[in-house]
């Protein structure tokens, strides 16, 4: 039997995008796109609070949406 | 996989050194391998890794990494093997410190480690080529109460593709066993990602906030917020 490190070895080395459903292509797109899309804005907004607000030293409002929003 | 994948994938792709420029098709094809390997892993481990205290972004994403930072570098099986070998040993996090700014750090350190682990196999750093699933391996430490039977062997991952094959970005990374096959939660209690929402309130609670009076003077020049 095959043990599972090997498996995954194996898996990454051999699949392509060609290997990729059409739609997992897709929703990997809209994922990737997601997951650039806050960060950049975000670390814009964290510069603009750190500004605006003598008292906030860090961006408070990523630090919120983190501790509230994000269970896992 | 109660994990946020893409939140620990992109970052070590994208701190990754390569002489090749990182483009779209290969960024891509990594991040879906990416997330497939770090599906395949928690199915394999069951969502109990998360019942017992562990924060999966930390523990499990960082394999997902690893397995991106393979594609993108083109490893051998050898290599890779040893780069998820060196990761084993590096996986970290806990939901004790959910709450507190350590929790967002096992992202970053997920990231961190995973490059750091793939680095180091490249450079010949040994470690065990069955890290996952050997007895005293990542699945064995981490995974379910000992005694009971060992779900960690090859034929415990599905050979389907798990991305793309659900209702909404992937909740099937969610999915758990059960007596009628795989199935996925409804609703999913975590969605994996939530940009849109996200940039949303961002731009909500900003809003005043933007003015050109708070920019430093290079970005007023360049009309950039």
């Amino acid at each position: 039997m095959t043990g599972l490190t090997a498996t995954l070895a194996a898996f990454i080395r051999d699949k392509t995008l060609a290997d990729v459903p059409p739609e997992a292509l897709d929703k990997a797109k809209k994922a990737i796109a997601e997951a650039s899309a806050v960060p950049v804005p975000s670390s814009a907004v964290a510069r603009l609070q750190r500004r605006s607000s003598p008292h906030s030293s860090t961006g408070r409002l990523v630090t919120r949406s983190t501790s509230t929003t994000c269970c896992r | 996989m109660p994990a946020h994948p893409s939140a620990v994938i992109l970052p070590a792709l994208w701190a990754a050194p390569c002489h090749d420029p990182l483009a779209g098709s290969a960024l891509l094809e990594a991040y879906i391998l990416g997330v497939e390997v770090g599906s395949k892993i928690g199915l394999a481990i069951t969502v109990g890794h998360y019942h017992r205290g562990f924060h999966g972004t930390g523990t499990l994403a960082i394999f997902a990494a690893v397995g991106a930072l393979g594609k993108r570098y083109h490893l051998d099986l050898v290599t890779t093997r040893t780069a998820f070998g060196i990761a084993a040993s590096m996986v970290s996090g806990l939901q004790r410190n959910f709450g507190t700014m350590t929790k967002p750090l096992h992202t970053g350190w997920a990231a961190r480690s995973a490059l750091a682990a793939v680095q180091l196999a490249r450079s010949g750093v040994t470690a065990a080529p069955d890290g996952l699933e050997a007895p005293a391996g990542f699945f064995a430490a981490y995974g379910r109460r000992p005694g009971r039977k060992p779900p960690w062997s090859s034929s415990a991952i599905p050979r389907c593709w798990s991305i793309g094959a659900g209702a909404e970005t992937f909740p099937l990374l969610l999915r758990r066993p059960s007596g009628h096959g795989w199935r996925t939660p409804a609703p999913a209690p975590a969605r994996p990602h939530g940009g849109h929402p996200g940039a949303s309130r961002l731009s909500d609670a900003t809003r005043g906030h933007a003015r050109a009076d708070l920019l430093p003077p290079q970005d007023r020049a360049g009309g950039q917020v």
